[in-house]
């Protein structure tokens, strides 16, 4: 796991966990508040609902002691009451009184229970129901709720009983106010709670059930209920009833916005966490990216670094580290050198012995000649003749390859632009190939044998003009400057030709190494050993297809 | 074949519930006719020597001309009388008597009656009226009691009726067969009764036609409290309202008249509903508001000679409903459908249902176990022309006659009273 994931993973509990903690806390905080709230308002609409019910017990007790006491007054009443005439008006004596005080139910009944008039039902007459005002008389409060008949069907009123004394006979009158859905609407007044009348038999509801809330707040209000035909009083119940739904839709709200803070904090850590950890590993990666680069053969990689952390710091340490193994290096590579030459040494001691054997046994053989017989001097020295050319000739190869091999540097501060003019002077780019050149002004001089120079850059620019291979292309020359004063000098050669592949890349600067038929694959290998010479360093950037690039940097005369 | 019977039985139902009282009905009924009779029970005596120039006579019952001829509310009823004649006029103990025609007379036995017009017959434009005329204005409605009619004079036409009818040509008195005719621009159908009348307003003016001495008539439209019709100096006042009967009684300016018992409740049920005796006393007296008696045979739907046969069984009957239903309006057709909720008389939890009279036809299609208060006309000049199986299919329970009252002012017009309850100025 890179470190990049690592930092990334730790980002995402560091953001999460308290994210989800304030959330979970600010949710209950909410929940309990709303909860509250709910619950102080169904008390208050059950004492709301209580003091009403009260006032309408009493309005209705009013309304029947009114009654009464006008039917007593009235002698048709009581003629039609106690001498049964003008039963008419008995029967609908009831629906008038009823309507005249306001009522929705009336009924009157006589000792025995039988309804003699009935104003919400004027032709149930003569029915007996002789256990509704016996009940009524016992509800507690003297109210209770009736289900009251009809002809269309029954309805529930909140009735009261009262009675009467007409010619000795005892009439009970029991009244009431309808309770429906409409009257629990208006006791409900916010439309945000519930009123139900939750009766024997059925349920009567201010509106309509809102199924989907989970969460209600209850609060209720007993009542004694009477069933026209019940011989004992029933318990019923006014519900209020607050559904949480407003707290289920804070909570929905309250879920996608934590949720969308939850994503974008997500994000945002996300995108932080990879800026931060790219600022931490990159210039790691990139140091680690030169440190691969770095072998006992391959020390001109450059570890500098103007950052004053702990990564600079890093940096300047391998720096200096790279600067003691290419010290080591050097040093090592002075006694291979030193090793080499020796070998050279011999093998320059071999070579010259095969080539002065020759000369030596020719040389004897007209020493001996001369001695013994100085007449055939001139014959012999003909016949040795040919050896003694194809012998020195033997030599002079052999000098050329070794001066080839190792030239005489004579290092001198050396204008970078005016080499790599007369470089190019001498370098005849094939049809087709374009060189430019792109030379920085007031470059510093650089400590070098002018001769090594222009056979760091021959090289360079033969490579890549043959690396174009024929085809149409470009090879740029450029130089710059590097660092301040006394800095260095970068000598750029780019193509755009066929490019290395890695592997190639890898052995580009070894000796002898070459994939160019007739190549000698001494080229780079004595650029290298050149430009280490001058304490410089050579860089090659190289893309299959695209081209490649060898950076020479060579250290600025101050 | 049942179900448009059924809708024209259904139609015929609504009709009659929408009118307070007394829709007249096709058809008919009892007594034997008579030839022309003397003055009898039918006459409401006047005070002749008083003769009043104008008569102001209110009927509950709105009056559009769009109906005329043929009446459809009560007010329509007594107006449309006035203005519109048939051939024969039948009085209500079922005399007939000469209108438009002469004379009537049968070669067969009373399957073929021939009719004459009189001479005198006008309408009120003066233009004689001619048998084409007549025949003319039946248009399809003869139909229902007649196979075929023609003419057979200027004033001579000749009836061939479905079922003989012996006791003479007594159909001829509904008045969906007056006569009339309509001209385009007016109004309304010009007449051939004693009264003509134009205009459309709500207080219309009636006045005799040809100058005869009869009074005008102030028609008074008649809603509200009708007492105040009594104050406001209504001369005849047709009602059942108990209020204003009661208040005329009070009245030495006013006679209480009481009219033949023209309409009969009756409930209609999957099955007849027994109703003893006490129970339908009870309704009459308790539950109704009305003048009414428990109702009394015999009743035209159950004349066998039309063939109809017994009500069919229960088998078809669909159990959809447990309500006694009736017509919004008829304020008796609710008292009793109140007064059987309350007496549960088949022990089954019902309750009362209003419809809108144009809907009840279709409730009575499909009425499953509904009950039904229904009102409909006491007498029926043919009762095979009314009878349907489709509605009638089922037990019938006759449960009160109902009637009205004419409230006379003292001095005011002499009347008589036709077959179904309609008063006539003479």
């Amino acid at each position: 796991m890179t470190f990049r994931t690592r930092v990334l993973l730790a980002f995402a509990p560091v953001v999460l966990v308290p994210l989800l903690v304030f959330g979970i806390g600010v949710r209950r905080a909410v929940r309990d508040r709303l909860a509250a709230q709910y619950q102080r308002r169904v008390d208050a609409l059950v004492a709301v609902i209580e003091e009403d019910l009260t006032q309408r017990s009493r309005s209705v007790g009013d309304r029947l002691g009114a009654l009464t006491a006008a039917a007593l007054e009235d002698n048709h009443l009581r003629a039609a009451a106690v001498q049964a005439v003008d039963r008419q008006y008995l029967l609908d004596y009831a629906g008038s009184a009823m309507r005249l005080a306001g009522l929705d139910m009336l009924q009157i009944q006589d000792a025995n229970g039988r309804i003699v008039s009935s104003g919400h039902f004027r032709q149930e007459f003569d029915r007996l129901e002789p256990a509704l005002p016996r009940l009524l008389a016992t509800a507690p409060g003297g109210v209770a709720l009736v289900r009251a008949r009809t002809p269309e069907g029954a309805f529930l009123a909140l009735a009261r009983v009262d009675s009467l004394r007409l010619g000795g006979g005892r009439f009970t009158v029991v009244g009431g106010l309808a309770v429906d859905s409409a009257a629990l609407a208006r006791l409900a007044r916010d439309s945000t709670l519930r009123v139900d009348l939750e009766y024997p038999g059925g349920v009567l509801a201010s509106r309509a059930s809102d199924t989907t809330a989970a969460d209600e707040i209850v609060g209720e209000v007993p009542l004694a209920f009477v069933d026209g035909d019940s011989a004992r009083l029933a318990p019923a119940r006014i519900v209020v009833t607050a559904p949480l739904t407003a707290l289920a839709d804070v909570r929905r709200s309250m879920d996608v916005g934590f949720l969308v803070a939850v994503l974008a904090t997500v994000a945002a850590a996300m995108l932080l966490g990879g800026w931060l950890a790219s600022r931490v590993t990159r210039p790691l990666a990139d140091l680690a990216e030169t440190a691969r680069r770095v072998d006992l053969e391959r020390l001109d990689v450059a570890f500098g670094s103007e950052r004053p952390d702990e990564i600079g710091a890093l940096a300047r340490l391998l720096g200096e580290m790279t600067e003691r193994l290419r010290a080591g290096a050097a040093r090592l590579r002075d006694t291979e050198r030193r090793a080499a030459m020796g070998d050279l040494a011999r093998q320059v001691n071999h070579d010259v012995r095969n080539g002065l054997a020759p000369l030596r046994n020719v040389l004897r053989h007209l020493v001996r000649v001369a001695r013994e017989e100085p007449d055939q001097l001139p014959h012999v020295f003909a016949e040795r003749q040919t050896t003694l050319e194809s012998s020195l000739a033997y030599l002079e190869t052999l000098a050329t390859n070794y001066a080839r091999l190792y030239p005489e540097t004579r290092a001198t501060p050396c204008d970078v632009n005016e080499v790599v003019r007369e470089t190019l002077r001498l370098v005849a780019p094939p049809d087709g190939v374009r060189v430019d050149t792109t030379l920085a002004d007031s470059l510093p001089r650089v400590r070098a044998d002018a001769f090594v120079l222009r056979r760091i850059l021959e090289n360079l620019v033969r490579n890549a003009v043959e690396a174009i291979d024929g085809a149409a292309g470009a090879v740029t020359v450029t130089t710059e400057q590097r660092g301040g004063d006394g800095g260095s000098v970068r000598v750029t050669v780019a193509d755009n030709g066929k490019g290395m592949t890695r592997p190639e890349l890898e052995r580009a600067f070894d000796d002898f190494y070459t994939t160019k038929p007739g190549g000698t694959g001494l080229g780079l290998s004595i650029v290298r050993r050149l430009v280490l010479d001058l304490n410089g360093s050579v860089k090659v950037e190289t893309q299959p297809g695209q081209g490649t690039t060898f950076f020479v940097e060579l250290p600025g005369e101050p | 074949m049942i179900a448009p019977r059924c809708a024209l039985l259904g139609a015929l139902v609504t009709a009659a519930a929408c009118a307070p009282r007394g829709a007249p009905g096709p058809g008919f009924l009892v007594p034997p006719p008579r030839s022309i009779a003397p003055p009898s029970a039918c006459d409401v005596p006047g005070d002749a020597a008083a003769a009043p120039d104008t008569l102001s006579v209110a009927v509950p019952g709105a009056v559009d001309p769009a109906h005329a001829p043929v009446p459809v509310t009560g007010g329509e009823r007594v107006l449309f009388r006035q203005l519109y004649e048939t051939l024969l006029r039948l009085d209500c103990e079922g005399r007939l008597h000469p209108a438009l025609a002469a004379a009537w007379s049968t070669p067969d036995g009373g399957r073929t009656w021939t009719l004459t017009i009189a001479d005198s017959a006008r309408f009120w434009d003066g233009v004689p009226v001619g048998a084409r005329d007549v025949i003319a204005a039946w248009g399809t409605a003869i139909s229902a009691v007649a196979e075929s009619t023609a003419a057979t004079g200027d004033h001579t036409l000749t009836v061939r009726w479905r079922r003989p009818a012996p006791e003479g040509p007594v159909a001829i008195a509904d008045p969906a067969l007056a006569v009339a005719k309509r001209v385009p621009g007016i109004a309304w159908p010009i007449g051939t009764g004693a009264y003509w009348v134009s205009g459309v307003t709500a207080d219309l003016t009636a006045a005799p036609v040809g100058g005869a001495r009869r009074p005008v008539l102030r028609w008074r439209p008649a809603g509200g409290d009708q007492r105040d019709l009594l104050d406001a100096g209504v001369d005849l006042l047709v009602t059942d309202d108990p209020g204003a009967v009661a208040y005329a009684a009070t009245r030495a300016d006013f006679s209480s008249v009481p009219l033949p018992w023209d309409r009969t409740y009756v409930l209609l049920a999957p099955v007849p509903v027994r109703a003893p005796a006490p129970i339908l006393e009870d309704l009459a007296r308790h539950a109704v508001r009305v003048e009414a008696r428990p109702a009394s045979p015999p009743f035209w739907w159950q004349d066998s000679t039309c063939g109809a046969g017994p009500p069919p069984g229960t088998a078809s009957i669909v159990r959809s409903g447990s309500a006694i239903v009736f017509v919004q309006g008829d304020a008796v057709a609710r008292d009793l459908a109140d007064r059987l909720v309350a007496l549960s008389l088949d022990a089954q939890p019902r309750r009362a249902v209003g419809v809108l009279p144009e809907a009840l036809a279709g409730r009575l299609a499909a009425r499953g176990d509904d009950w039904f208060v229904v009102s409909v006309p006491r007498t029926a000049l043919d009762a095979c022309a009314a009878w349907s199986p489709g509605l009638w299919g089922s037990g019938i329970t006759p449960l009160l006659d109902v009637r009205r009252r004419m409230l006379v002012r003292h001095g005011g017009a002499r009347l008589s009273i036709d077959w179904d309850a309609v008063p006539r100025i003479r």
